[in-house]
């Protein structure tokens, strides 16, 4: 009776101190802020250079095409740059310039990081007949941006730091959510046998608005094909695993850049491979700035 | 949720548009416009916006394919038509047309005898003139 009370005590208290832990992990510090700034900056910079690229054919489209709007009041609020840029395409445009040009070079409060994701969503919608995959992630990683704001501090007592919280919190769910994205995909062509096979790469060789013939012998050889599509389900599955892990988080990140580049060059879809290469800064450690900077 | 990407269905077969105008008496040579901004990017990389025209000429073929089997009337009343209609012309010339010709296509590779299967979507031949334009 002792001895089962004894280690139900013990029990109690190891559950009891990893609650601490979590509850510290989530309380007592700002995770990785320089990340986080390091992050919501280079996803500001791609932005700014997306519309630069887009902005001319956006402006050809939106001379065809109606964007569409929500009746309610709230949707039109949410929508209200896309209604004015359905008309003052290149007023909205040089506004949004500027606005991404004042949110790399300021501190980002939590205002300027909601002013972008509601610009992003915006951006989405008015192009919504030209967009892709890259659109959805970006206003994704712009939303999670928003709680992963310091700025201005927001104290409510001591021991129960709301703001701390949400920042911890929109960390962890913003690489759970890239980690999900990559074990989404991974799964997907592990139960494709089209993917098992190497076939996929066959397949995308004969995509005409894709493949990029840059590749010697050009995806023509099936063993090559093979290897090709098990390294692809082979990193998309282990970056679930090996990202989290402090002894191989740097080179998976660096086989991911890789990853990526390959998307950029074979597949001809440098938005979507670029924004995938931005995701991978928010699994660095502010540390890791640091070594960079000094050249470690 | 987000993904996946690059699943068996769309890398197992894709859709090409072609199309063809007839001005001053004669039809243009038929022209697939993806494939040629796809070749003009990878020629040019930082012709960024070229694969964007791709996605809105699919997005709007896309739209129009589900009137399949539908009267010529409804289709050429809808939006996509509409704007996929103002935009091929402007897109080819800045001549008067008097027809066109648009045709879409779905191509399924076979990895069995690496061989192309045809499957045509839908083949309208129309006047220009009859439709509304894209935006209000």
């Amino acid at each position: 009776m002792i001895r089962s009370l004894s280690i139900y005590t013990i029990h109690m208290r190891s559950l009891q101190a990893n609650i601490e832990r979590i509850s510290d992990y989530f309380t007592h510090d700002f995770r990785q802020p320089r990340t986080t700034d390091i992050f919501f900056r280079a996803l500001v910079l791609y932005t700014f250079v997306k519309i630069l690229f887009i902005w001319n054919v956006s402006a050809t489209i939106l001379q065809y095409h109606t964007i569409s709007f929500p009746r309610s009041v709230f949707g039109k609020v949410l929508l209200l740059p896309a209604i004015f840029a359905n008309t003052y395409l290149n007023a909205f445009y040089f506004g949004a310039v500027s606005f991404l040009i004042l949110a790399f070079f300021l501190r980002a409060n939590y205002i300027v990081r909601f002013l972008f994701f509601y610009l992003t969503f915006n951006l989405y919608v008015i192009n919504l007949p030209l967009a892709n995959g890259s659109d959805i992630v970006l206003f994704m990683l712009s939303l999670w941006c928003i709680p992963m704001g310091r700025y201005a501090p927001i104290k409510i007592n001591d021991k129960w730091h709301l703001q701390k919280v949400l920042y911890n919190l929109a960390l962890i769910l913003c690489q759970i959510q890239i980690v999900n994205t990559y074990l989404i995909s991974g799964l997907d062509k592990l139960l494709s046998e089209t993917w098992r096979s190497g076939d996929a790469f066959t397949y995308i060789r004969h995509l005409d608005f894709f493949y990029n013939p840059v590749l010697p012998q050009g995806l023509e050889n099936s063993s090559w094909n093979f290897i090709l599509s098990w390294c692809t389900i082979l990193f998309e599955l282990s970056f679930v695993v090996l990202i989290w892990n402090r002894h191989t988080r740097i080179a998976t990140i660096v086989v991911g850049v890789i990853f990526n580049l390959f998307i950029w060059l074979v597949l001809s879809i440098p938005d979507f491979a670029l924004l995938m290469m931005i995701s991978f800064l928010i699994f660095l450690k502010d540390e890791d700035f640091k070594a960079l900077k000094n050249g470690k | 949720m987000v993904g996946p990407f690059f699943y068996e269905s769309r890398i197992k077969s894709f859709s090409i548009l072609s199309t063809s105008l007839y001005s001053k008496g004669l039809w243009s040579q038929v022209g697939e416009d993806r494939t040629k901004n796809t070749s003009d990017y990878q020629r040019s990389p930082w012709r960024y916006d070229l694969l964007r025209k791709n996605d809105f000429e699919e997005y709007c073929a896309n739209q129009i394919a589900l009137f399949k089997n539908k009267d010529f009337g409804s289709v050429k009343r809808s939006r996509a038509f509409r704007e996929l209609n103002q935009f091929i012309i402007s897109e080819h010339t800045n001549d008067a047309v008097d027809s066109v010709s648009i045709t879409y296509i779905t191509k399924i590779y076979s990895t069995k005898n690496s061989s192309l299967r045809f499957d045509t979507v839908f083949v309208y031949i129309y006047n220009p003139h009859e439709v509304a334009a894209g935006k209000h």
